[in-house]
């Protein structure tokens, strides 16, 4: 198992523009660890570069399964831990309903993609520093059963939106600083 | 049962421009249940149709077995012969054993959208998705990949709201559902089950069941 996080993690859910980044810096300086989320127009994979020379101590990079098959997970979690990435979050992803689009892909779930980057890592296809988390969810037993299953199964840890923890998972969560479940 | 819609009427009309001499078949079934093709919704469309020339019409029990439309559509062989195209107010299947049955231009009258439990006429409910690979004694009868509208077969995802769907914010998340049902049932641990992606190599379009006897 990876090292776990310390100190608090700014979800920065989207990158619009480069002076969006820009932006990102003095943020990041304030909070020494960023997940860069993939909602907004510019990928963070390429933008790797910038985001590192932000100066963040981590750099955490969110993995959404509403838009990627199985293979372009892969593909994803390869990258982001060629490129030098801290870890990846694996998250589901909202739920988009616009007239005319077609279905979301969700092609895994978190569980399933999960078990697929741990196996990747086990293989060596991710570096062994490579942390890998997953959004999850408090405030049920259901949800807390499944955060505490990631655990188990050998996430290196949970990100959790503000609000309440996990019993028992305190030392295994990354409470965001940011709102909400993945955007 | 199969849930149908009916398509509309105009878009019907514009494909049935060079096409005069009809013949309109409804489904005794599925399509009977939804009022989408039963035998009132085929006399419904005769009239509507009334500029064309409608050679007959009938209701078929099952018209997505060949079988049963092949039988039944030789009470009418001749109309069939000398129609330029049959409407289908029937599921797609049916629409399409039609053409196979007949070789005749088949006009689908209905869209289809999913295998319904009927609660009471009016009411459908998909239940199903026919995956291919039931996780439903895993989950105390609750077909979670059908009920999430992410399909996730290792819920609850991290969207859940409190016990809520943040889809259908009214509704309760179906892997809350699952858990308490399975704890009331003393059934805990099989929560934590963990369900693979379905099997697409065994999965992919289009799917068949041969018997081997």
């Amino acid at each position: 198992m990876a090292e776990m996080i310390s100190g608090p993690v700014l979800y920065a859910p989207r990158l619009e523009t480069l002076e969006t980044l820009s932006a990102l810096k003095n943020l990041c300086e304030a909070h020494g660890n960023i997940l860069a989320g993939e909602y907004g127009d510019l990928s963070p994979l390429a933008f790797y570069h910038e985001l590192k020379n932000l100066g963040c101590e981590t750099l955490l990079v969110e993995i959404l399964l509403k838009n990627k098959n199985r293979g372009l997970v892969e593909s994803y979690l390869v990258t982001a831990s060629s490129l030098g990435f801290s870890g990846a979050v694996l998250a589901m992803g909202s739920f988009d309903k616009s007239p005319g689009m077609p279905m979301p892909v969700y092609d895994l779930d978190t569980a399933q993609a999960l078990r697929l980057a741990l196996d990747m890592r086990k293989a060596g296809r991710l570096r062994e520093d490579f942390r890998i988390g997953v959004r999850a969810a408090s405030g049920s037993g259901a949800a807390e059963t499944r955060a505490r299953y990631y655990i188990t199964e050998g996430a290196d840890f949970i990100v959790l939106p503000p609000g309440g923890p996990v019993p028992g998972l305190e030392g295994h969560t990354i409470t965001l600083k940011e709102a909400g479940p993945a955007a | 049962m199969i849930v149908t819609t009916k398509k509309d009427l105009d878009a019907i009309k514009g494909l049935l421009s060079d096409k005069k001499k009809l013949v309109i078949v409804g489904c005794a079934e599925c399509a009977a249940v939804c009022q989408t093709g039963g035998s009132e919704q085929v006399r419904e469309m005769a009239e509507a149709l009334s500029n064309h020339e409608v050679l007959a019409t009938i209701s078929i029990q099952s018209p997505c077995d060949k079988r049963i439309s092949s039988r039944d559509l030789k009470r009418i062989a001749e109309e069939v012969e000398e129609a330029d195209a049959l409407i289908a107010l029937t599921c797609g299947s049916g629409a399409q054993a039609l053409d196979e049955v007949t070789s005749k231009p088949v006009i689908a009258a209905l869209d289809t959208h999913f295998l319904g439990m009927v609660e009471r006429l009016g009411r459908f409910y998909e239940r199903c998705s026919h995956c291919g690979q039931c996780i439903l004694n895993d989950t105390a009868g609750l077909c979670a990949v059908t009920a999430c509208p992410r399909r996730v077969r290792n819920g609850p995802c991290e969207h859940i709201l409190g016990t809520k769907c943040d889809v259908y914010p009214q509704r309760d998340c179906v892997w809350h559902s699952v858990y308490e049902r399975l704890k009331e049932r003393g059934m805990d641990a099989l929560f934590l089950a963990y369900h693979g992606p379905v099997d697409w190599s065994k999965n992919h379009s289009p799917r068949e069941e041969i018997w081997q006897r």
